[in-house]
């Protein structure tokens, strides 16, 4: 049996990591809080340049065929995969990278590889996978620029013609407990859906329709990068917080067992001390 | 003058909705050109360069905001901005739209190296247009 010292030591152990985890524990939990309002805040911007995109088509009389938006015959693809910097969030980057595995099993063609946080990275050069592009995870607050360079960079390897297709794997944030690792195609930009069938105002259009993609369809890009990055940020918050809540209830049970060990031994000892105290107590009475 | 007339006028950005208010008429700067919008305008949408938005509002004031261009639609219920970024006056380091001035200044005057010319000036043109509407902040207490 471990001595008293022993097990009051592993206590005090537990106890710290306790502390930790559960500190851990709710700063994910006001990260998450911070990311889904961000996610939310996003979606006005969002909502809106999609529907314009889709009145520029569809007032251009399906006309514009924007490169950015016409599929080519396929030779080369790019994926970009989305995890996160650090660790210690549960089975967060495993299921993303799982995805993306998958995802490369499937290919025919050769596959370049764009990572976005430090685990895709160091995952994907351990298998000596052909990384193109690598960022840092962009920091809490995403912004504009680190977003800007990624879709940047993905939009001129398109235009060059290096990459035929482009897709993104991420985690998709469906709730605290759950996220969706899904690799979805980011370009050639899918045509937005025939919108529902409102009343439309026909648009005029300052440059032509042609020009304005030019402009519009970046950015909208850009949106798309951002929403992923977003979401892939809250699931990273969410993964922590749920594996921190765990670790530190079973830490809670750890100490609970160890308490109970602590004081199994140490009635054992007063009994054994007692004993000998009033054996010793006979003996003396004896004589 | 344009008369008591007024129409919503939204500014959007992928942070945040900036601002949502009445006004009497927008002046905007296009990427053709800096174009105005009163109430009633057709619907259109515009490309903006990055530039100061002058939004007219219903007391007579001049209000000032930085876009770091982006888009202007008009619809008939409402009008929206979609910009990559939007800031008023307050919100503006004027310290750090300085230094971006110059940096970019110095980059576009550099021949030699090879340079993201529309880029730098892109950057200039942001800064510029910060720098401008800081200029207007105190004009309403």
């Amino acid at each position: 049996m471990a001595s008293l010292r022993d097990i009051r030591r592993r206590i005090k152990g537990v106890k710290n990591i306790r502390q930790v985890t559960r500190a851990m524990n709710m700063i994910a939990a006001a990260r998450l809080r911070r990311a889904q309002s961000k996610a939310e805040s996003a979606r006005p911007y969002a909502e809106r340049i999609t529907g314009i995109l889709q009145d520029v088509v569809s007032s251009s009389g399906g006309a514009a065929r924007h490169p950015l938006m016409a599929s080519r015959e396929v030779k080369r693809i790019a994926l970009v995969i989305v995890t996160s910097d650090r660790g210690l969030c549960g089975a967060f980057n495993a299921g993303i990278i799982r995805e993306a595995q998958h995802f490369f099993q499937k290919q025919t063609v050769p596959v370049d590889v764009i990572t976005i946080g430090r685990k895709a990275r160091e995952h994907f050069q351990r298998l000596d996978a052909n990384i193109v592009q690598q960022f840092p995870q962009p920091s809490r607050d995403v912004r504009l620029e680190e977003i800007g360079a990624i879709a940047k960079q993905v939009i001129t390897d398109y235009g060059t013609g290096k990459h035929d297709q482009v897709f993104l794997a991420y985690a998709k944030f469906v709730s605290v407990l759950k996220s969706q690792p899904a690799v979805t195609q980011l370009l050639p930009l899918a045509q937005p859906a025939a919108s529902d069938k409102q009343q439309r105002a026909a648009y005029e259009f300052e440059p032509g329709a042609e020009e304005l993609l030019n402009t519009l369809l970046p950015q909208y890009v850009e949106v798309l990068v951002y929403r992923s990055l977003v979401e892939s940020l809250a699931s990273e918050q969410a993964a922590r917080m749920v594996a921190m809540k765990a670790a530190t209830d079973s830490a809670s049970d750890m100490i609970t067992g160890l308490t109970r060990q602590y004081n199994n031994a140490r009635q054992a000892s007063i009994t054994s001390q007692l004993l000998e105290v009033v054996s010793g107590a006979d003996a003396l009475e004896k004589k | 003058m344009a008369g008591d007339k007024t129409f919503q006028l939204e500014i959007l950005t992928l942070q945040k909705a900036c601002l949502r208010e009445p006004v009497k008429f927008v002046v905007a700067p296009g990427q053709e050109g800096v174009f105005e919008i009163l109430p009633g305008h057709a619907p259109f949408v515009f490309a903006l360069k990055p530039g100061a938005l002058r939004l007219h509002l219903p007391d007579n004031q001049d209000r000032h905001i930085a876009v770091g261009g982006g888009f202007l639609v008009v619809q008939p219920e409402q009008t929206t901005v979609l910009a990559r970024s939007a800031e008023r006056p307050e919100e503006i380091d004027k310290a750090r739209a300085e230094r971006a001035k110059e940096r970019a200044e110095a980059r576009l005057a550099d021949k030699t190296s090879a340079i993201d010319s529309a880029r730098a000036t892109a950057a200039l043109q942001r800064a510029l247009a910060r720098l401008k509407v800081a200029s207007y902040l105190p004009v309403s207490p």
